[in-house]
């Protein structure tokens, strides 16, 4: 049995932090309903093209963040879109939502209306920028983030300007999806123990700077906060060599490297100067797999830096569970794993509304004729199973 | 009476060897740190044993250390010893490497145990030399950030470590949260390489037949970093705000044919990039920035850790707080909280040994 069976989550999430975090939870055995409307798609099920497809053609990165999901379309602007709304809410534990913030409590579904349709809700709030503080209504993406959080100035090549992670990583994202699911359970077991119901207010620009909480320490302390490239302590070198089929080598050398290196090389290695010379010109002259695992071999830290197909290359000799396979096609896979009760995936990725019926009727109560009105009046969707 | 604190009455250990700076150890601490902002007590057994260099602690590592020992109970033990074991007996969770996990007897074990290591797979018991730098290189991390035609480069501080010891609380977390399974045996198993995988997922070609994500861009990436009067602010924005930006660019050659589409954008990003640059030269970080507020651009000033310490809406939250002071310590020491409200209350990182929830004003 999975370690949240029994836990029902009203999705609201969109793009990737919402809604990765809502897939965690689903990955966990919760039952996930994505909320959608029929006047408002997650935007992932339009990227990149900006088109709508077919629910056998959904976007690689919908169905990667959405799978293990059920679906149901409701317009929430509608009086009784959010009448319906409610009802889920009441026999729910969970609301994810990462809309712009003022947009739930527009939508007269603020986190009092919630707590009044079921005390024991958790709403988890996971904004750029969080509930309070002048910022709070300011757009952003991760990068965004990045910037305004202090990471992206101490993000970059030595004496040159700061970087991002930039529009395939946007790394903030990511990490919010997996702080905000803990924060969701954590607040599970409150609620489980007699605790009142919880809102959850999770900033991914204070998870950010929290993601470099030691550099805040070292400022204060007086340091000079200063970019540093690949260097690192306790690393007397650490940095990447291009090797000679131009694929980079990435090596971190500690003080008790030293000696088996200078043998390794055939040098006496005097200074740092000395040192990055010498494993310069010993990755230069081979093959990146042959100059990192010569390196492995004295029990150096050696490694070529992968691309996608590399990565993929790995999979069972070195991770085992980051990504999934589900109906033949790659899903994002899971941040960890439980022996006794293992995250799993179960269906893919639902399409606009596929179980809307079947959630008003079964979770809701409504009867057959009233879903029928509702879907005439616009309220609801129904899409296919 | 309802628990204040959700972890309040648990015991925690962590138990991770290697020298100071390893990955695990740093992956362990940031799980134990946010057990112990929630209420657990948090045992942090080190082995302080002389490892290579008697050189005095640097700033980077004391800084460390204050970060993300903060509200713990750390102890001076080996590994392998009786004291080990004990403590661990009386804990609810353990977080521990394969070395502790196959050193001490599974009845010694409670029930909750996060086992960490640096590869999964096949690999996951294997000894193979490693650190977070290495393990971003094979996760394709460093694929992706810094300038195509120089090396890849590496984020800020220990990412890798601390995603890790996220992904390490949170299976801990899922495991402890419902009463169902509070009480059953959980092995949670998070590996260093498969959660950079997992945050790199967009690097991986998810269709069969689609081709390998690029890597790094560097000047050449739709977002990235622009240079301004004061400083540098990050261009980060989405086809729909296109039409604002040329509005705030205020250079009528950002309305050139070959910038309309995304595609010529992408194909001209190096000229476009400069263009804009050019047009923010004049302009500062603060103004630059609320004009994007004005136009609802997600633009964002690159902040030094010093301006965000004291900036407006991290005062407001009251993110940053002191760390209890030492004797020898002089100035006031800033961490960042936990980065959570819980109904308007932050878990306080900086009152004594005893939790104690801090209220944050809310507008």
């Amino acid at each position: 049995m999975s370690v949240l069976k029994g836990c029902r989550v009203l999705d609201l999430g969109i793009i990737t932090a919402g809604a990765a975090t809502s897939a965690i939870l689903a990955d966990l055995g919760a039952e996930v309903i994505k909320i959608e409307s029929p006047t408002y798609r997650d935007p992932f099920r339009l990227w990149p093209s900006g088109e709508s497809k077919a629910d056998d053609d959904m976007p690689p990165l919908f169905r990667a963040t959405n799978r293990n999901k059920l679906a149901i379309s409701i317009d929430l602007k509608q009086p009784a879109g959010r009448e319906v709304m409610l009802r889920l809410v009441a026999s729910s534990d969970v609301v994810v939502e990462n809309f712009r913030r003022g947009v739930l409590p527009k939508l007269g579904l603020s986190f009092e209306v919630l707590r009044a349709a079921n005390d024991r809700i958790i709403l988890a709030s996971v904004s750029s920028q969080g509930e309070t503080g002048p910022d709070a209504s300011h757009v952003s993406y991760g990068s965004t983030l990045e910037a305004v959080a202090g990471f992206a100035w101490s993000t970059g090549y030595q004496d040159d300007a700061p970087v991002i992670s930039g529009r395939d990583v946007n790394y903030p994202d990511q990490v919010a999806a997996i702080f905000a699911a803990s924060m969701i359970t954590t607040a599970l077991r409150s609620v489980q123990k007699g605790g009142p119901a919880v809102h959850l207010d999770l900033s991914q620009r204070d998870l950010t700077s929290f993601l470099i909480g030691e550099t805040f320490v070292a400022a204060s302390m007086g340091e000079k906060i200063r970019r540093g490239g690949n260097a690192q302590e306790p690393f007397l070198l650490q940095d990447c060599f291009k090797a000679a089929d131009g694929i980079w080598v990435a090596a971190s050398v500690r003080e008790t490297d030293l000696e088996a290196l200078s043998t390794l090389l055939g040098r006496n290695i005097q200074d740092d100067a000395a040192l990055r010379d010498a494993l310069a010109a010993h990755i230069t002259a081979q093959e990146s797999e042959l100059a990192a695992r010569t390196l492995q071999q004295i029990g150096l830290a050696a490694a070529p830096v992968q691309d996608g197909a590399g990565i993929l290359k790995l999979e069972d000799e070195s991770w085992s569970h980051a990504i999934q396979c589900f109906d033949g096609k790659r899903v994002k896979g899971f941040p960890f794993q439980i022996d006794e009760q293992p995250l799993s995936i179960e269906r893919p990725a639902p399409g606009i509304g596929a179980d809307t019926a079947t959630i008003l009727s079964e979770i809701a109560g409504y009867s057959d004729d009233e879903i029928a009105s509702l879907a005439k009046a616009g309220v609801i969707e129904l899409g296919s199973a | 009476m309802t628990p204040a604190y959700p972890y309040e009455g648990l015991t925690v250990v962590e138990a991770v060897g290697g020298p100071p700076g390893n990955a695990l150890r740093l992956a362990a601490a940031m799980a134990g740190r946010i057990f112990a902002d929630l209420g657990a007590k948090v045992i942090q057994v080190e082995d302080h044993a002389p490892q290579g260099s008697e050189a005095k602690p640097s700033a980077t590592s004391l800084a460390l250390q204050r970060f993300l020992s903060a509200r713990k109970s750390v102890v001076d033990s080996s590994l392998d010893d009786a004291f080990l074991t004990g403590v661990l007996r009386k804990a609810d969770v353990a977080i521990v490497d394969r070395h502790v996990h196959g050193s001490i007897a599974a009845k010694d074990l409670p029930k909750k145990v996060a086992l960490l290591s640096l590869f999964g797979g096949s690999n996951a018991e294997t000894e193979i030399a490693a650190t977070e730098f290495t393990i971003a290189a094979l996760g394709g991390f460093l694929n992706m950030v810094g300038d195509a035609e120089r090396e890849p480069l590496k984020l800020v501080g220990h990412q890798e470590a601390y995603a890790l010891g996220l992904a390490t609380f949170s299976g801990l977390s899922a495991s402890l949260a419902r009463e169902s399974s509070s009480k059953m045996a959980a092995t949670i198993r998070a590996s260093l390489l498969d959660i950079v995988v997992w945050l790199n997922w967009k690097a991986v070609p998810l269709e069969a037949d689609a081709p390998i994500p690029p890597g790094r861009a560097g000047a050449a990436a739709e977002w990235r970093i622009v240079r301004c009067a004061d400083g540098w602010i990050a261009l980060v924005y989405q086809e729909p705000d296109w039409p604002h930006l040329c509005t705030m660019v205020r250079d009528e050659r950002i309305r050139q044919g070959k910038f309309a589409t995304r595609q010529g954008r992408l194909e001209n990003a190096v000229e476009l990039a400069d263009l804009i640059e050019q047009a923010f030269l004049s302009r500062t970080r603060r103004q630059l920035h609320e004009e994007a507020l004005s136009f609802r651009l997600p633009l964002g000033p690159v902040w030094a850790p010093e301006e965000a310490l004291g900036d407006p809406h991290n005062a407001a939250r009251r993110l940053f707080e002191e760390l209890p002071r030492q004797r020898q310590s002089q100035n006031p020491i800033f961490a960042p909280r936990l980065p959570l409200l819980w109904n308007g209350s932050a878990f306080s990182n900086t009152i004594g040994d005893m939790p104690v929830a801090t209220p944050v004003g809310i507008s």
